[in-house]
């Protein structure tokens, strides 16, 4: 379990994490979602130990990081975004290391070693050096390395940065595994299709803050009905904004130049009668494109960003 | 800390060492090809050369016997190893460059000499060699002067002999009695010149010498050793940098054991190398020098004492190093002057006086001076147990501010 209370974490005048509160259940996901710089790596450095929070609190497993670091650590396995392996050195090697540097050792460290490969499906390839495997098995081993401990809490940051799709799968098979027994999983992404398949808590981060939070049904209430809608074409946007505002259930999320995003209740129906608001002010139509309400939309309207897909 | 991380991180280092193999090849290749090098640059000879030289008697008398004598005598012993063959095994010998010289004695070399008459040895070198013939041309010489200052002084006696020598028939008591109170009469009279000598040649070593009789050859075995080091010092020390850019370093500070644990592990295993390479480059110094290989133990622990704590020195100065990039041109900035006024280059002994004593206090010129020490066996088991004790002191505390540095800002940043 992880419970974050208030935390802040500042350089300088940069405020880089603010007043952050949320609480990670046993045996489920919560997902940090937020654009690059939005301070969700500062706050998994504050969880794991790496960086010390300005103010705030932080427990894992109810072991203060700060006050009680060397217990809080134990129950703690950390997937960072960079692939932490020495590529030097065989997979086996790799894993006998980070075991032991959780204080594993003798014959239960080298049982849970072929545990982890036969699980991370590397064992037939176990004595090779890992610069020679694909980006996708570093991966593997990577995560590998960080639940060698068994521990309570897994903090994934981009596990499947640059992994390709049948190890993406298989490492969300590996997560939900570790989940169902119980350990607690906070995970960042840049991917939404991710954070809707995997997490069962979210919170969006932007400017450092938590801007939303709660499950994935909450924040879908939060977008309500409505589609957005982005239309394209020949036209000014904020003459178009201008034209578009006053009509009912319409809200501008942004205009850029010759784009704007709409969110509007029953998009599709209201077509024609937003076409020719734009043409009153002098634009043409050229490109539509409709989302149904998600997770997406809601960060889009929340941040005025889009994430990666 | 646990003991069984320590041995983790020592194997996972170890192994990761052992896999680049052209860092290796540098750290012996280096120090082994500027050593060749320098002896090649001495002239090739070891630092007490002697000279192989064969001798063809084609006069075989007691006087070439007497001549081959002298060559097999104590004090030319130590300087020609004389080896009797024929005129022609003899060329052939010189040809293939196995031998430093040919001396031909010819056929009435006796007469010749004792007559005062014109005697002509021919002496084949061989070109491969330098300094080996010269000490043979010059020894040759030596022994024609002696021939012509004993013509001056037994002139008579000489002659005599030479016409008893020259007769078929064995020469008379008379004529051997008359010889010897000629001789004796004539030693009498030079005796009180000779015995002892009027001219008292007295050797006395310059005390001025910087290298104290020690041959330049083994002053510069610690410094090449110590250049090979330096160099693995450096690699080594910079692999900090890996660890950090792989994401290791913040991992490691997410884990309950600690990074001293990880630094010892690492820092074992460089002892490993560095004792690794030592141990070649001591026991191929040793052995090309003649320095007994009995002081091999202990300058192979002190060289791996001393390479292992300019290994924390480089990785002291990588820590702090806002970039690997900027680590890299300060050491290598470091480096080569080390080298230099360290006496890798040259020996501290041979350097300007304040430059030599620069060089001392730099921390390899200390640590050289302390190993020239051992081979040399000019030291004391207090000597060294005290130095041993300020190389200790140093590393921990080296060792202890470069682990709170790894688990801290280094890793963080």
């Amino acid at each position: 379990m992880i419970e974050v209370e208030r935390l802040r974490k500042s350089y300088g005048s940069f405020v880089a994490v603010d007043d952050v509160s949320f609480t990670v259940q046993p045996g489920k996901i919560f997902g940090l979602l937020g654009p690059n710089g939005a301070g969700k790596s500062t706050a998994i450095g504050c969880i794991s130990g790496l960086l010390q929070p300005t103010e705030g609190r932080v427990r894992v497993n109810g072991y203060d990081v700060v006050k009680e670091g060397k217990a809080a650590k134990q129950g703690l396995g950390v997937v960072p975004q960079e692939l932490s392996l020495y590529e030097d050195v065989s997979a086996t090697e790799n894993l006998l290391f980070w075991g032991a540097a959780y204080g594993m050792r003798g014959s239960e460290l080298k049982g849970r070693t072929h545990d982890v490969l036969t699980y991370t499906g590397l064992l037939d390839r176990a004595e090779e050096p890992v610069k020679n495997y694909s980006g996708g098995m570093k991966r593997r081993i990577n995560f590998g390395c960080a639940i060698m401990h068994r521990p309570k809490v897994l903090l994934l940051d981009e596990p499947t940065v640059g992994v390709d799709p049948q190890s993406r799968v298989r490492l969300f098979e590996m997560v939900k595994e570790q989940v169902a027994h119980g350990t607690s999983v906070l995970y960042t992404t840049h991917y939404m299709q991710e954070a809707e398949l995997l997490c069962d808590e979210l919170a969006i981060f932007d400017h450092g803050k938590l801007i939303a939070d709660g499950t994935l049904e909450d924040l879908r209430g939060m977008v309500g009905e409505k589609d957005i809608l982005r239309l394209a074409g020949n036209f000014d946007a904020e003459k178009a904004r201008a034209a578009l505002t006053p009509l009912p259930d319409v809200q501008v999320v942004t205009a850029e130049s010759d784009r704007i995003r709409l969110s509007v209740a029953d998009a599709s129906r209201r077509l024609p009668e937003l076409f020719e608001a734009i043409t009153r002010a002098g634009g043409e139509v050229r490109e539509t494109t409709l989302s149904q309400p998600s997770l997406e939309t809601l960060f889009l309207k929340l941040t005025g960003k889009e994430l990666r897909r | 800390m646990t003991t069984s991380f320590v041995g983790h991180a020592f194997r996972k280092d170890l192994s990761r060492a052992f896999m680049d193999r052209a860092a290796l090849a540098l750290y012996l290749g280096v120090p082994l090809i500027i050593g060749l090098m320098i002896l090649l640059l001495m002239g090739g000879e070891r630092h007490k050369p002697v000279a192989h030289l064969l001798i063809a008697d084609e006069d075989n008398t007691t006087v070439s016997g007497l001549f081959k004598t002298l060559l097999r005598s104590e004090q030319v012993s130590d300087f020609v190893r004389m080896e009797e063959t024929d005129r022609a095994a003899g060329r052939e010998t010189i040809d293939d460059g196995e031998a430093s010289a040919l001396l031909v004695i010819p056929e009435g070399f006796q007469g010749a000499v004792l007559r005062e008459s014109q005697a002509q040895l021919e002496l084949v070198t061989n070109p491969a060699e330098t300094i080996k013939p010269k000490i043979l041309t010059v020894s040759m010489e030596v022994l024609a002067d002696v021939v012509f200052y004993l013509h001056r002084i037994l002139g008579e006696e000489i002659r005599k002999i030479a016409e008893n020598v020259d007769g078929d028939e064995a020469p008379s008591d008379e004529a051997i009695a008359e010889i010897s109170v000629g001789i004796n009469q004539v030693m009498r009279k030079v005796g009180k010149y000779i015995f002892p000598p009027a001219i008292v040649v007295e050797a006395v070593t310059d005390e001025k010498d910087p290298t104290g009789g020690v041959p330049m050859t083994q002053l510069m075995l610690p410094g090449i050793i110590f250049m090979g080091l330096l160099l693995m010092a450096q690699g080594l020390g910079s692999d900090v940098w890996t660890e950090k850019t792989t994401g290791a370093l913040s991992r490691m500070v997410s884990a309950p054991n600690t990074m001293a644990a990880l630094l010892l592990g690492k820092i074992l295993a460089d002892a490993v190398l560095v004792f690794a390479v030592s141990c070649v480059l001591l026991t191929v110094g040793m052995l090309f020098l003649d320095i007994p290989l009995a002081r091999l133990p202990i300058a192979l622990a002190w060289t791996t004492l001393s390479g292992v704590t300019f290994v924390l020195m480089f990785m002291w100065i990588f820590v702090h190093a806002r970039t690997r990039r900027a680590g890299m041109v300060v050491t290598n900035g470091l480096v080569y002057p080390l080298m230099m006024l360290g006496g890798s280059f040259f020996p501290v002994e041979v350097m300007p006086a304040w430059m030599g004593t620069v060089g001392r206090v730099t921390p390899n010129g200390w640590s050289l001076e302390r190993l020239k020490d051992i081979l040399i066996a000019r030291t004391d088991a207090t000597t060294l147990l005290a130095s041993t004790a300020v190389l200790l002191t140093v590393a921990l505390v080296i060792f202890l501010h470069t682990a709170a540095r790894m688990g801290g800002p280094f890793a963080r940043r």
